[in-house]
C-alpha cells in the first residue's frame, strides 16, 4: 500500500488504512509531542488526539508528493502541544527586548548524539523549549512564532538566544564539547 | 530562517528521530485500540450548559413580553376615535344648530365594527359661499313629522311577589313554569305575593325586642371590647325609633321621625 492509496482510504473512514499511516507516522509525531511537552503520558495522548483531528479532517487535506503528509501530520501534531502548553500556562512569558543574537557554537552538535541532544532540549524550560523547538527544529522565523505564541517577536528572539546559551551551557556541562 | 549551522546539524539529527533514538518506550499497539476506539465512537451530544439554556429563555420571554406589550399598545391606539369631538360645557344649547353624528369607521383592525361618537358641534365654521347668478325657487321638500317616535315597549317580565318565607316552597314550582310554560324570562323564578302593611299584623313590641335580643346575643370576652359597639339598648335600623322617654307633661310619646303620632291616651306608647 502506498502512502497515496491509504489516504484516499483514509478519506473513506478505511480502518485499514488508518492502520497503515498510524504504523508509519506515529513514532515520529511522538518524539515530536515528547520534545514540546516533555512528559511521555501527554505527548501520547496528543499524538494521538492529533492522529484523530487528521483522519476527521483528512476530506480537506490534498496530496502533493512525498512529505506532504508528514509536513501536514507535523503541523496538526505542533497546534495540539501549543494548545495544550497554552491551557497549562506553560506560554505566558514576559515582554522582553530583542538582545543580539548569540550563535550556537557549531563545534557544539558535532560530538552529541541525536538521542542526547533530544534529552538536552527536553530539559529546557517551556518557554525556551518552545521556541527553540519552532525556530531551530521547525524552521519558522520569528514574526511565525510571534503569531503563533502571541508573543512579540522581540521577545521571541530573546527567548531562543537564552535557549542556545543554556543548551551550549548544558553540552559543556555534559563533556561533549571540545573547543578546537 | 534559521542560518546557524550548529542548528542546522541540531535540526538533521533530531527531526527524523524515532522512538527508539529518543529512548522512548510506549504501547504503539495499545495507542492504535484508543485511537480506534475514539474513532468507533459516535461524536457525543454537545450539551449546553444550563446559564446558557436559561440565559436564551429569558430573552425569548423578554422578547415575547415586549412584542405583546408593543401589539397591546398599537391596539389601544387604533381603537381611538380621531374624528369628532366632544361637545364643550361652555357653548349653550343655543349655538348648537346642526348637530351630525359621525359614524367612524375603524377600517384598519376593525372592519365590522363602528363607533358612533359624540355629537360635533360646529362653531364658526365658515361654509362655502355659492355664487347664484339666478334666484331659483326653493322647493321645499314635503316632509312627513312625527312628533314623537314610538318606542315598542319591551314586555314586561311577569312578576308575582311572595313573601319570603315561601321561596323554599315556590322556588321548584317557579323553575317548573319558566322552563315549561316558555318563559321570556326565565330568570325570574319567585313569585312574590303583595301584602297590605296593614296585614303584616301587630307590630314587635320594644320588650319583646329586647327580650330576644337578650337571648340570642352571643357572650362575649370582656377584652378587646368596646361598650359602644354592643350596646344592647341599639335597636336595628329598619325599625322605628321610638323615644321611650315619657313626657307626662304632654302624656304623649313622641316618634324620632318628628311627626306627631300622639293619642289619647295617657299611657307612653311604646310601638
Amino acid at each position: 500500500m502506498t502512502e497515496q492509496k491509504a489516504i484516499e482510504g483514509c478519506k473513506r473512514q478505511d480502518r485499514i488504512s488508518q492502520k497503515y499511516l498510524f504504523d508509519a507516522y506515529s513514532d515520529m509525531m511522538l518524539t515530536l509531542c515528547v520534545r514540546y511537552v516533555k512528559s511521555l503520558p501527554d505527548a501520547e495522548e496528543l499524538m494521538l488526539n492529533g492522529f484523530f483531528s487528521f483522519y476527521r479532517s483528512i476530506d480537506r487535506f490534498v496530496y502533493s508528493g512525498t512529505g506532504s503528509l508528514v509536513a501536514w501530520l507535523k503541523k496538526i501534531m505542533i497546534n495540539e502541544c501549543l494548545m495544550f502548553l497554552r491551557k497549562k500556562g506553560a506560554l505566558k512569558m514576559n515582554e522582553e527586548r530583542a538582545a543580539e543574537d548569540v550563535p550556537i557554537d557549531s563545534n557544539v552538535a558535532d560530538n552529541i548524539s541525536a538521542g542526547e541532544i533530544f534529552k538536552l532540549i527536553t530539559t529546557l524550560p517551556d518557554g525556551y523549549r518552545t521556541v527553540f523547538n519552532l525556530f531551530a527544529i521547525e524552521g519558522y522565523g520569528h514574526k511565525e512564532i510571534a503569531e503563533m505564541l502571541n508573543i512579540a517577536e522581540g521577545t521571541s528572539k530573546s527567548q531562543l538566544n537564552k535557549a542556545r546559551a543554556i543548551l551550549q551551557q548544558l553540552v559543556k556541562q555534559n563533556g561533549h564539547y571540545h573547543e578546537q | 530562517m534559521n542560518s546557524n549551522t550548529a542548528e542546522e546539524k541540531i535540526r538533521m539529527k533530531v527531526e527524523p528521530m524515532s522512538t527508539l533514538q529518543a529512548g522512548i518506550v510506549y504501547g504503539h499497539e495499545e495507542a492504535w485500540d484508543k485511537l480506534q476506539a475514539r474513532l468507533d465512537a459516535k461524536p457525543a451530544r454537545k450539551v449546553l450548559p444550563w446559564y446558557k439554556v436559561m440565559a436564551a429563555a429569558a430573552a425569548l420571554l423578554l422578547l415575547c413580553g415586549t412584542g405583546y406589550l408593543l401589539l397591546r399598545d398599537n391596539d389601544t391606539v387604533t381603537q381611538q376615535p380621531d374624528n369628532g369631538t366632544l361637545p364643550t360645557t361652555e357653548s349653550p344649547l343655543s349655538q348648537t344648530p346642526a348637530t351630525d353624528h359621525r359614524v367612524a369607521t375603524l377600517q384598519d383592525t376593525y372592519t365590522h365594527i363602528t363607533v358612533r361618537t359624540a355629537p360635533i358641534h360646529h362653531h364658526h365654521q365658515p361654509q362655502p359661499v355659492q355664487q347664484v347668478d339666478e334666484p331659483t325657487p326653493v322647493v321645499l321638500p314635503e316632509v312627513t313629522y312625527s312628533p314623537e317616535p314610538k318606542v315598542q315597549p319591551t314586555p314586561a317580565p311577569k312578576m308575582k311577589v311572595v313573601h319570603i318565607n315561601e321561596l323554599g316552597q315556590q322556588e321548584e314550582n317557579t323553575a317548573h313554569y319558566a322552563w315549561e310554560e316558555k318563559n321570556p324570562f326565565p330568570h325570574i323564578q319567585f313569585r312574590m305575593k303583595v301584602v297590605h302593611i296593614n296585614d303584616i299584623g301587630r307590630p314587635l313590641r320594644q320588650e319583646d325586642y329586647m327580650r330576644t335580643i337578650e337571648r340570642t346575643t352571643v357572650w362575649r370576652l370582656p377584652f378587646g371590647h368596646k361598650n359602644s359597639m354592643y350596646n344592647a339598648n341599639e335597636q336595628p335600623g329598619s325599625l322605628f325609633r321610638i323615644n321611650l322617654s315619657t313626657n307626662r307633661n304632654n302624656e304623649k310619646a313622641t316618634f324620632n321621625t318628628g311627626t306627631d303620632m300622639g293619642t289619647d291616651s295617657t299611657e307612653p306608647v311604646v310601638y
